[in-house]
C-alpha cells in the first residue's frame, strides 16, 4: 500500500498498482522502493479522491482481463474468441463508465484537467480533454465564453480585425 | 475558483487538437489568452466574404500527412490563385476515393470506395450516412453506387448530382433543416429531407440536369421543361410544367441559378471532349409564360459558378484575380465521373460572355472538382437596390429643403 497525501493534507490509502496509473508516481516508486507516502502539493482531496476512483476502476478492469485470459489459457479449452469477445465487451462497458464517470460540472472537469496533467495519467487527460472540447463544439463565440464564463478582453477594434479574417465563421 | 482563460496554453493546445476547423476559429475569438494560444496554430484558410460569396474550389480529399485515419480537404481560391490544406475530424475510410455529388452551405455530398453515400461538413467534421435509394420499378440496385462495376457491365442507373438545399421553414423535422435534391441518370428526380431514412420519388420518368429551391418552390431543369414542385408540409404537390421551346438547347447542360429575385438559365456543352464550347445566359421570367425565356449578352460586373454543386452568381466588384462577366465551370459530365476515360481531358475554365472567349483554370486536379460554399449564403433580392434608392430619395429631399432654405 502507498499513502497519497492531498495538497489539503487529507491522506489515502492505495494498493501500488492504482497509484501507477500515475507516470509520475510510477517513476518515483521506481527511482526509490522504500518509498510508501507521497505529498502531491497540486492536487487537494476532493479531486484526488475523483482522481483515485478513476484509476481504480481501470487497473481493477485491466486485472480482470489478465485474470480471464489466464483463465482461458490454464483450462486449455474454448476457442481463443471468448477472451477477445469478453475484451470487447469490457472495453464497452468501461468505454460508458468513463462517459458516465467525466459527466461532470466545468471547475471539476478544469481540476481534472489540471490533475491529470499534473500526475501524468495520459487516459485521463484524453478523456478530460475530450469532454472539453465536445462541450465547445458546435457552439458560437458567445456561447463558449457563456459557458465557460471567460470575459472578452479583446477592444472592439481586436475583436473586429479577428472576425474579419473569417467572417464566415462567425455567422 | 477555476478560470478557463488561466489553462495552461499545452493543454489548451490539447483540447484544440481535438476541435473541428470551425470550432477553432470561434475559440481563437473567445479572449486574448485562447486568442494568442489557438491563433498561430490555425491553418491559413482561404477568403470567403458573405457580400461576395465567390466559392472555394474543392479540388481533393485525401488521407491526412500527420494522421493518416482523418481526412485534409485541398482547396483552391480563384481571388488569390492559391491552394489551401485544411485539416477535418472525418474519417479518411468514409471519404476514401469520393466523388463528389453536390455541395452547398458547408455541406458535401459524396460516395465512397464503398458506395455509401455521405453527407459531410468538412469545417465542422460532421458526418451523415445516407439512406440508399431504389427504383420503384426496373433496375433493381442501389442507386448511390455512382458509376460503379458490377462484375463486368457498368451500372448505368446512378445518382449523378445531389442539390443541398436549406429549409428551415419546411423541415421542422430534420436537425440540419437541409433538402436534398437527387437527379439521376438516365432519368428521375428524388428528394430526401436529412433526417428520413427514405428517399421521395417526385418523377421517373424525365432527365434532370439541375434543380433549386426558389420562392418556396422546387424548380428542376430537364431536357426542355422546367418543373415545379409546391412544398407542402411533408409532401410535394406538383405543379404544371413550363416548356422551353428551342432544339438548339436540347442537347446542352442546363443550370438555374438566382439572381435579384429572379430565375436565369445557363446552357453549356459539358461533353468532355469539348471544353471552351459557347455558353448562353437566360433569363427565365415566371410570370410571363408566353416569353418564358430571353437570352442575356451580358452579366456585367458578376462572375456565375456552375458546375456539379449548387450555381451561385456572385459580385466581382473590387475583387482581384476574379473577372466580371464570366461563366466559371468545372466537369460535369458521367465520362468525368467514370475513371476508364481518365482525368487529361477536363471540361473546365473561364467563359467570357461578352467575348467569347475561353480559358481554362491555372490548377491541374486529378478528378472533377466541385465549388464549395464554407456557409449559407442568402440570396441578395433586389433591395439593396431599393436601398440605394431610397438614399438617393433622401438626399435630393434634404438638398431640396436646404436649398429652399437658403433661397
Amino acid at each position: 500500500m502507498i499513502t497519497l497525501t492531498s495538497s489539503d493534507g487529507v491522506q489515502f490509502d492505495v494498493r501500488e498498482a492504482v497509484a501507477k496509473e500515475s507516470q509520475i508516481i510510477r517513476d518515483m516508486i521506481q527511482d526509490d522502493c522504500v518509498i510508501t507516502n507521497i505529498p502531491l502539493a497540486n492536487v487537494n482531496h476532493k479531486i484526488l479522491s475523483i482522481v483515485l476512483e478513476y484509476c481504480q476502476m481501470h487497473v481493477d478492469k485491466t486485472e480482470m482481463e489478465v485474470n480471464a485470459s489466464k483463465h482461458q489459457t490454464t483450462t486449455g479449452e474454448g476457442s481463443s474468441s471468448v477472451p477477445v469477445a469478453l475484451k470487447v465487451s469490457s472495453n464497452k462497458n468501461l468505454n460508458d463508465w468513463d462517459k458516465e464517470f467525466i459527466n461532470v460540472d466545468l471547475d471539476t472537469l478544469y481540476d481534472l484537467i489540471l490533475a491529470a496533467n499534473y500526475l501524468n495519467i495520459s487516459g485521463l487527460l484524453n478523456l478530460t480533454t475530450q469532454a472539453a472540447a465536445d462541450i465547445i463544439k458546435g457552439k458560437t463565440t458567445e456561447e463558449i465564453r457563456a459557458t465557460f464564463n471567460i470575459k472578452n478582453d479583446f477592444t472592439p477594434e481586436e475583436e473586429a480585425a479577428i472576425r474579419k479574417e473569417n467572417p464566415w465563421a462567425f455567422e | 475558483m477555476a478560470s478557463w482563460t488561466d489553462l495552461p496554453s499545452d493543454l489548451l493546445i490539447s483540447i484544440s487538437d481535438r476541435l473541428d476547423i470551425l470550432s477553432c476559429l470561434r475559440c481563437s475569438a473567445v479572449c486574448t489568452t485562447w486568442a494568442s494560444t489557438i491563433r498561430p496554430r490555425l491553418p491559413t484558410l482561404p477568403l470567403f466574404c458573405l457580400e461576395q460569396p465567390i466559392p472555394w474550389l474543392l479540388l481533393y480529399a485525401g488521407a491526412s500527412k500527420y494522421d493518416p485515419d482523418h481526412t485534409d480537404f485541398i482547396f483552391y481560391n480563384l481571388t488569390t490563385a492559391t491552394s489551401y490544406c485544411i485539416p477535418s475530424l472525418i474519417p479518411f475510410s468514409s471519404i476514401e476515393r469520393a466523388r463528389f455529388l453536390g455541395s452547398n452551405s458547408g455541406w458535401l455530398v459524396c460516395t465512397n470506395i464503398k458506395y455509401q453515400l455521405h453527407l459531410i461538413s468538412p469545417l465542422t467534421g460532421t458526418k451523415h450516412l445516407l439512406p440508399c435509394i431504389k427504383r420503384p420499378h426496373g433496375y433493381q440496385g442501389d442507386l448511390t453506387v455512382l458509376w460503379g462495376s458490377e462484375g463486368n457491365s457498368f451500372n448505368w442507373d446512378s445518382l449523378e448530382k445531389v442539390i443541398i438545399c436549406r429549409v428551415n421553414e419546411h423541415c421542422s423535422g430534420s436537425d440540419t433543416g437541409l433538402l436534398l435534391l437527387g437527379l439521376f441518370w438516365p432519368h428521375g428526380l428524388a428528394v430526401l429531407k436529412v433526417g428520413d431514412d427514405k428517399w421521395t420519388w417526385l418523377d421517373l420518368k424525365r432527365h434532370y440536369k439541375d434543380a433549386l429551391i426558389y420562392r418556396g418552390k422546387i424548380y428542376a431543369m430537364a431536357t426542355h421543361t422546367l418543373c415545379c414542385w409546391k412544398l407542402e408540409g411533408c409532401s410535394f404537390r406538383a405543379e404544371k410544367a413550363l416548356t422551353i421551346r428551342n432544339s438548339m438547347l436540347n442537347s446542352l447542360t442546363k443550370y438555374l441559378v438566382e439572381y435579384r429575385g429572379k430565375l436565369m438559365m445557363v446552357c453549356r456543352d459539358s461533353e468532355w471532349r469539348n471544353p471552351g464550347n459557347k455558353i448562353r445566359v437566360y433569363n427565365l421570367d415566371l410570370d410571363h409564360r408566353d416569353r418564358l425565356w430571353s437570352p442575356v449578352n451580358n452579366i456585367g460586373d458578376n462572375a456565375v459558378f456552375i458546375g456539379p454543386g449548387y450555381s451561385r452568381i456572385a459580385s466581382i466588384v473590387g475583387l482581384h484575380g476574379i473577372q466580371g462577366n464570366c461563366i466559371y465551370y468545372t466537369d460535369d459530365h458521367y465520362a468525368h465521373k467514370l475513371n476508364c476515360c481518365g482525368y487529361r481531358y477536363h471540361n473546365s475554365g473561364i467563359y467570357n460572355l461578352k467575348k467569347g472567349t475561353y480559358e481554362p483554370f491555372p490548377i491541374d486536379y486529378i478528378q472533377p472538382p466541385i465549388w464549395f460554399w464554407p456557409c449559407d449564403v442568402k440570396q441578395h433580392s433586389s433591395n439593396s437596390g431599393l436601398f440605394i434608392y431610397l438614399v438617393m430619395y433622401f438626399f435630393l429631399l434634404f438638398f431640396s429643403i436646404v436649398l429652399s432654405l437658403i433661397n
